[in-house]
């Protein structure tokens, strides 16, 4: 069902959309970087978003999915010259078909299983990386050699000589004229908008609500006649694979992978992005993202050590007083905002004074009819 | 025989550790019905805080048991400060679950902080000799950390069986609302069992440091096969927790040994490919109550 | 004398209010029934008397004001509640049940009162040892009730006890309820839904609907008021 849509509502997405695609030809290279990487963070917190946010489910191993999306597209892309949209799409569905493999056993037993199991994956992906060394070139990773060349290290030079050929990475085609950090930041942006459309779409669909229904009471979802156990586990499928598509753009942003950059850490963050900006929103992951890489760069270097304290610490403070994220108040306020308006009007039409009430538990509400 | 009297030790001192850290996931899990997730980073943490009383002059004895006390401070902390004012972990169980991932996080990266990223060497609580035994050398913080486990067991035997606080923790796990109508105190009495568990995972911080080097990730994979022993056991049983580390730990030292296909780099595989085949077959563990086998 | 005195009891979960200004009392050594089909509050009103939800309103225990008072107080000042659907410890055996609902008392009288329960509730002595959960829902409700007097209260406020059981074992169960009142003196506030069994018992009850008191009076005038025997006597 399509409603009305504000006009005001429309004029904000497309100031926003416009502001979007001129930034970066206002910005140096370093940041319009820092908003590809906004946006390949946001990517990977939708997945979460998705995962628990609307269906309820917990992952401490996200970080995990989006290694294992950029470690394929690397190898794919590096040794085996596939293409770097076809790498993409492999790595999505390698994730996929894992989270699905991750995601099944788990139905059997208690849903705790299911936050060890991912904790499991995410702590162990990067010894499981060392351990396929091979492939994945162990502690120093892969990676391609900058056309300024590398070779401060003899032992990238020898696994540059093995290993990496001389490919260039993603780079801006020629009719493009664009610069390679713009041209990334373009293709982020449509992969990402293409994304958070078709995501929007499920959850606003009938599939989306029995997702919906499932969070809040799995029992009652089942008897609604909701295919629980199906719905599930492609959804931890589906959202492994999105994360992939994050960690596709940490390929190609990055050109380098290693087993550190894929930490528990990085899942942790990844959560915090999702809850910070309010994980039962689509647009939620987008704020909390952009917060993170803010916060980042706001953080002095001689500090840079206390990044993951704040981190957390945000987490905690976030759970204890906004659990639905920086959406969550936007949507309290809104829904406070119009009871009043409702009182009001409906005191005027009966002459008494407005009772003051409570407001609504909007954390909670039905998704699928917010806008944002 | 030698050498596998050796694996059967080291195998069983891996799963003394992994079976402490297994008891105090399972004591919170009983109490509260969740996972504290931060667990192993609370370990991590005391087990600093020892090292640096130790650096400044104290006993490593005397460390160690005020890393205990920290341990126990920290979280019935936690509880009473972050989990009460969540509504208590049955409202609200996934912000607990991330309040303690959160705290994951903060200690972890607080540690590197506050001591640096580099490994400290750390004594042994029950020295450096060994003893004949069976015909090969163990060493005697091996037999200590055994040791202090069977404490442990007992211990908690008699405090929940035979004890007024035992028998309001379990009062408290089974029916917290009758209880609160009985009189218990029951944040009070949660409050103990948190920092309990908090206490005794600090002790598998202090074990694991003198095993390997104490540095800040230490207890991440430990916590790993905490899980997996407390999964393994069924994660409402002490008993099934003790039982299921130091099974995880042994197969794991003896399969490594033995099985060449199986190098030190998949040392997880066995205890995983156990807890796997075990759930598929019980879902609730060796000894765990039906209700945790299903959703 | 005047036990328990409520005036303008408010209450309710979040935003949702259940009780619109409640007024009762009950005197010592009486048995008072609140009436009410389902969702009229009676669950409501007991949580709030014994400290389990907040709620807004005056109420006098024994002379003192108790309002926001919580739960482990309330016991010690001798209110018991015993909650609907029983509230038993279905891992802990019958001994250990009793033993927790004693709590707040001292060893001895812990060990002479469940002899004495034991005595009253005969079905409860054979199994001591037996988890509570494996027993039947008799069995469950002289327990929780047993374990509700462990603590001596001088108020004893049982929520629906006839609820899921079934006639014959629902006046057996009434039938204690009175026998503790006339031993021990022990007021008893009950609410239900099963008017007629309740009415037998009571010396005086309110009836309850949508959160406010409609009719109140004594057993035998709310027997023969035809409102209340057309709703819930089935007349």
């Amino acid at each position: 069902m399509t409603r009305p849509v504000e006009w005001w509502r429309v004029a904000v997405w497309a100031v926003l959309g416009v502001l979007a695609v001129m930034a970066p030809q206002f910005l140096a290279a370093g940041e319009v970087n820092r908003l590809s990487e906004v946006i390949y963070i946001s990517v990977a917190a939708l997945a979460l978003a998705l995962l628990t946010g609307y269906n309820g489910q917990i992952s401490l191993g996200h970080g995990a999915f989006l290694g294992m999306g950029a470690y394929v597209t690397m190898i794919l892309t590096v040794d085996y010259n596939v293409s770097y949209a076809m790498a993409g799409l492999i790595a999505v569905v390698f994730a996929f078909v894992v989270g699905l493999v991750v995601g099944l056993p788990a139905l059997r037993i208690t849903g705790i299983y299911l936050a060890l199991v991912t904790l499991a994956l995410a702590t162990l992906f990067p010894q499981i990386v060392v351990r396929l060394g091979d492939i994945t070139g162990s502690t120093v990773g892969r990676g391609l050699v900058p056309r300024e060349g590398f070779g401060d290290s003899a032992a990238l030079e020898e696994l540059g000589r093995r290993r990496f050929l001389s490919t260039e990475g993603f780079r801006a085609p020629e009719w493009s004229g664009l610069a390679d950090d713009q041209w990334h930041y373009y293709v982020f942006l449509v992969i990402a908008v293409v994304v958070f459309l078709l995501v929007r779409n499920l959850v606003g669909s009938r599939v989306g609500r029995g997702l919906v229904a499932i969070r809040d009471n799995e029992t009652a979802a089942e008897v609604a006649g909701v295919p629980v156990s199906t719905y599930k586990v492609l959804t931890f499928g589906i959202s492994a694979g999105i994360a992939a598509v994050g960690g596709w753009m940490f390929a190609v942003l990055n050109n380098a992978v290693s087993p550190t950059s894929f930490t528990i850490v990085l899942s942790i963050t990844l959560l915090v992005a999702a809850v910070l900006g309010g994980a039962n929103s689509i647009i939620g992951p987008v704020i909390g993202a952009a917060i993170i890489v803010a916060l980042r760069e706001a953080i002095p270097t001689e500090s840079q050590r206390y990044t993951q304290v704040i981190f957390g610490l945000v987490l905690i403070l976030v759970m204890l007083i906004a659990p639905g994220g920086i959406v969550g108040i936007y949507r309290r306020t809104v829904a406070r905002v119009r009871q009043t308006r409702a009182m009001r009007a409906a005191a005027a039409d009966h002459g008494g004074s407005p009772d003051g009430g409570p407001a609504p538990d909007t954390d909670k509400t039905d998704v699928t009819t917010q806008e944002v | 025989m030698q050498l596998f009297i050796q694996r059967v030790f080291d195998g069983l001192q891996a799963g003394a550790i992994y079976a402490i850290l297994a008891l105090a996931i399972v004591i919170i899990f009983r109490a509260s019905g969740m996972l504290n997730f931060a667990q192993g980073e609370i370990a991590m943490f005391t087990t600093f805080v020892a090292w640096n009383l130790f650096d400044v002059g104290l006993p490593w004895w005397s460390a160690s048991v005020a890393s205990l006390l920290i341990g126990f401070l920290v979280g019935a902390g936690l509880y009473r400060l972050l989990i009460v004012r969540l509504g208590g972990t049955h409202a609200n169980p996934l912000a607990v679950v991330m309040v303690t991932i959160g705290l994951f996080l903060m200690l972890n990266d607080g540690a590197g902080v506050i001591w640096g990223t580099a490994a400290k060497p750390v004594p042994r609580v029950f020295g450096t000799g060994r003893v004949e035994l069976f015909g090969a050398g163990i060493a005697i913080q091996v037999l200590g950390i055994l040791a202090v486990l069977a404490v442990l067991v007992v211990g908690f035997g008699v405090l929940f069986q035979r004890t007024k606080l035992g028998l309001a923790l379990r009062a408290v796990t089974s029916n917290q609302e009758s209880a609160a109508l009985a009189g218990i105190k029951v944040t009070t009495t949660l409050m103990i069992g948190w920092g309990l568990a908090g206490a005794i995972g600090s002790l598998a911080g202090t074990f694991t440091a003198s095993a390997v080097a104490l540095d800040k990730n230490m207890m991440q994979v430990v916590l790993i096969y905490a899980f997996a022993a407390a999964t393994l056991g069924g994660f409402d049983s002490p008993l099934g927790a003790v039982l299921g580390g130091l099974i995880i730990g042994l197969v794991s030292e003896l399969v490594v040994g033995y099985v060449d296909l199986v190098g030190n780099d998949l040392r997880l595989l066995p205890g995983f490919a156990l807890v796997l085949i075990v759930l598929l077959v019980r879902p609730q563990g060796m000894f765990g109550s039906a209700k945790v086998g299903r959703a | 004398m005047t036990l328990l005195s409520v005036t303008g009891l408010t209450a309710g979960y979040g935003p949702v209010e259940v009780l619109t200004g409640l007024d009762l009392h009950v005197d010592a050594g009486e048995i008072v029934v609140v009436l009410g089909a389902n969702g009229a509050g009676k669950t409501t009103t007991l949580r709030a008397l014994s400290g389990m939800i907040a709620a807004q309103g005056e109420i006098t225990f024994d002379g003192a004001a108790i309002g926001g008072r919580k739960p482990e107080d309330l016991v010690r000042m001798g209110i018991s509640h015993v909650p609907q659907g029983r509230g038993t410890f279905p891992e802990l055996t019958v001994e250990e049940n009793l033993r927790v609902g004693g709590f707040t008392r001292p060893g001895d009288e812990v060990d002479e009162d469940m002899a004495r329960w034991f005595e009253l509730f005969p079905r409860l002595a054979e199994r001591t040892d037996q988890a509570a959960g494996s027993m039947s829902g008799g069995e469950q409700q002289m327990l929780a009730i047993a374990r509700a007097l462990m603590s001596r209260p001088t108020l004893l406020l049982l929520d629906e006890p006839s609820l899921g059981l079934a006639p014959l074992v629902t006046r057996d169960v009434f039938e204690r309820i009175t026998a503790v009142n006339a031993e021990l003196g022990t007021t008893v506030l009950v609410v239900e839904q099963n008017a007629n069994l309740a009415l037998d018992i009571a010396a005086r009850g309110y009836v309850l609907e949508t959160g406010r008191i409609v009719a109140s009076g004594t057993a035998d005038e709310l027997r023969s008021d035809d409102v209340v025997r057309r709703a819930y006597l089935g007349a």
